[in-house]
């Protein structure tokens, strides 16, 4: 279990994210909402320990306090976070951006299981192994992307913004698979711009603005809340 | 014919030389985004070594050459980590006035240790052989045979290895290798360590055939920077064609145009890259 509390990162004297307090429970899918700039990418930087918070954060995972320890060390305790933009090492194989993924997993035998775990999760992947990752169509590099993440083989995957300038059916597959991967033991954290086909397959939500977590409650019911239908959904 | 032939034997030779500089040039480049003036140096730095642990410590030149890497290695480990890695998240303008600070420092400790003048060592490998009819020191050959081998062995590693897949991946993505817990200071340690070792045996290899004198390093590195840019910022592979394809225009322009401005060719390729193709010929990292 991820539990965040005081969670303040600040740049100067802009705070992108104040006081933010979650967590994400065994098993859970968790949907973190807010419009572009309201500090779900910082939160997920935090998190992952590629940018500092303020002192007094606390970032609990599993009884392990990862507040500010090293990115390498984050990995190694179960955290593994696909960050927006993808992030992915264009001129390498995709084979090699996977493998990348397990660099902290040293077993040959364990890395090849994962892959080929990997290819079956993505199939559109497999004909796909020796190409350059930069090479491939949007929806392919995000499934890279989100491969490379889980070749750690995290409890705990961080995805940051997985549909981004994708098409509508690429995103459904996208989310489709976010789900199974969720369903198959993988606690998840998903921030997202698209708030109905995020909400559709979590099991809840937190609503983000200005750095601040202003709402939060069970899919379900934030799918309903009319301050989430106006401001996320157009409704 | 056999004039041209010579030449481009010549720019063989030297461009082997420069693929080495540039190639390390380029790694430092790619990882770290540090344009390293003080290259050049690293590289003076080697040949010095092992003139004087060839002619004063009666070492082979092989030995010396293989201490020279290793002492080469530890100092630009050293550089990253001391001068290097606290200027990370400076302005980039602090690694560059940095990187000129070590270039003249170099320079200085250089003049203080072995003085002004020009020095030379010789070959074990003075002999001279005929190839298809061209006469060519022994030293020459084994010079393109050990720097092919050596490129060789650099990309293999760098493309069959982990450790090689790290350096490429911080390159290409440096927040992406932090993610998957690429502990990318300890890359961008080994990579100056790569690079001032590659200069070493640059160093060493040319001595025997050059002079060695403490601003040695000047020109080499401002056509090392000319190689980099013709061969794309970052890129391997054109850091090693570039070396040799500048070597070579060199070399035939010098016997061909004028031998007065075979050091001008360098910059007139460069001024045309950043007229046409500013990206370089390769422009994919690493």
């Amino acid at each position: 279990m991820l539990s965040v509390a005081n969670l303040t990162v600040s740049f100067g004297s802009f705070q992108a994210a104040r006081e933010v307090a979650f967590e994400v429970r065994e098993g859970e899918l968790v949907v973190l909402l807010g419009a572009n700039g309201a500090g779900k990418t910082t939160v997920f930087r935090a998190l992952s320990g590629l940018t500092r918070a303020d002192a007094g954060a606390r970032i609990e995972f599993d009884d392990h306090d990862l507040a500010n320890l090293s990115p390498r060390a984050i990995v190694d305790a179960g955290m593994s976070h696909c960050p927006e933009g993808r992030k992915l090492f264009p001129a390498l194989s995709v084979m090699t951006n996977l493998r990348l993924g397990a660099y902290l997993c040293r077993q040959r035998a364990e890395i090849d299981r994962r892959v080929e775990r990997m290819l079956s999760l993505f199939p559109a992947l497999k004909d796909r192994t020796g190409d350059p990752a930069g090479a491939l169509s949007g929806g392919q590099q995000q499934m890279v992307a989100i491969g490379r993440a889980l070749m750690a083989e995290p409890r705990l995957l961080l995805l940051d913004e997985p549909s981004v300038s994708l098409a509508p059916k690429v995103v459904r597959q996208v989310l489709e698979t976010v789900a199974a991967i969720n369903r198959a033991g993988t606690m998840v954290l998903l921030a997202e711009q698209n708030a109905y086909a995020a909400l559709e397959i979590a099991h809840r939500g937190y609503v983000l603005e200005n750095g601040r977590l202003v709402l939060d409650g069970p899919a379900a019911e934030l799918m309903q809340h009319d301050e989430v239908r106006r401001a996320y959904m157009g409704a | 014919m056999e004039l041209f032939a010579q030449q481009v034997l010549n720019g063989l030779v030297t461009g082997s030389v420069y693929s080495l500089v540039a190639l390390g040039l380029t790694l430092i480049y790619g990882t770290m985004q540090v344009p390293n003036f003080a290259h050049g140096h690293l590289y003076m730095l080697g040949a010095y070594l092992s003139y004087t642990l060839v002619t004063t410590a009666g070492l082979h030149y092989w030995a010396a050459m293989a201490v020279a890497v290793v002492a080469l290695a530890v100092v630009g480990a050293a550089l990253e980590r001391l001068i290097f890695r606290p200027l990370r998240h400076a302005p980039h303008l602090n690694s560059m006035i940095a990187a000129l600070g070590v270039m003249l420092f170099l320079e200085a400790v250089a003049q203080i240790i072995w003085g002004e003048e020009f020095r030379h060592m010789d070959s074990p490998y003075a002999g001279v052989v005929s190839v298809a009819g061209l006469l060519v020191t022994e030293h020459r050959l084994i010079l393109l045979g050990a720097a092919a081998l050596l490129m060789v062995g650099l990309l293999l590693f760098l493309t069959r290895t982990l450790a090689g897949s790290a350096i490429r991946a911080t390159a290409q993505n440096a927040e992406g290798a932090l993610l998957v817990g690429i502990d990318t200071n300890r890359v961008a340690m080994t990579t100056f360590a790569i690079s001032a070792a590659l200069a070493a045996v640059a160093g060493s290899l040319v001595a025997p055939i050059s002079l060695v004198y403490p601003s040695m390093g000047s020109l080499v590195t401002l056509k090392a920077f000319a190689i980099v840019v013709l061969g794309g910022m970052g890129s391997v592979p054109g850091a090693l064609a570039g070396g040799y394809l500048l070597a070579l225009a060199e070399s035939l322009g010098g016997t061909y145009i004028s031998a007065t401005y075979q050091d001008l060719v360098a910059f007139v390729v460069l001024a045309l890259v950043f007229t046409f193709k500013p990206s370089g010929l390769f422009k994919e990292a690493a």
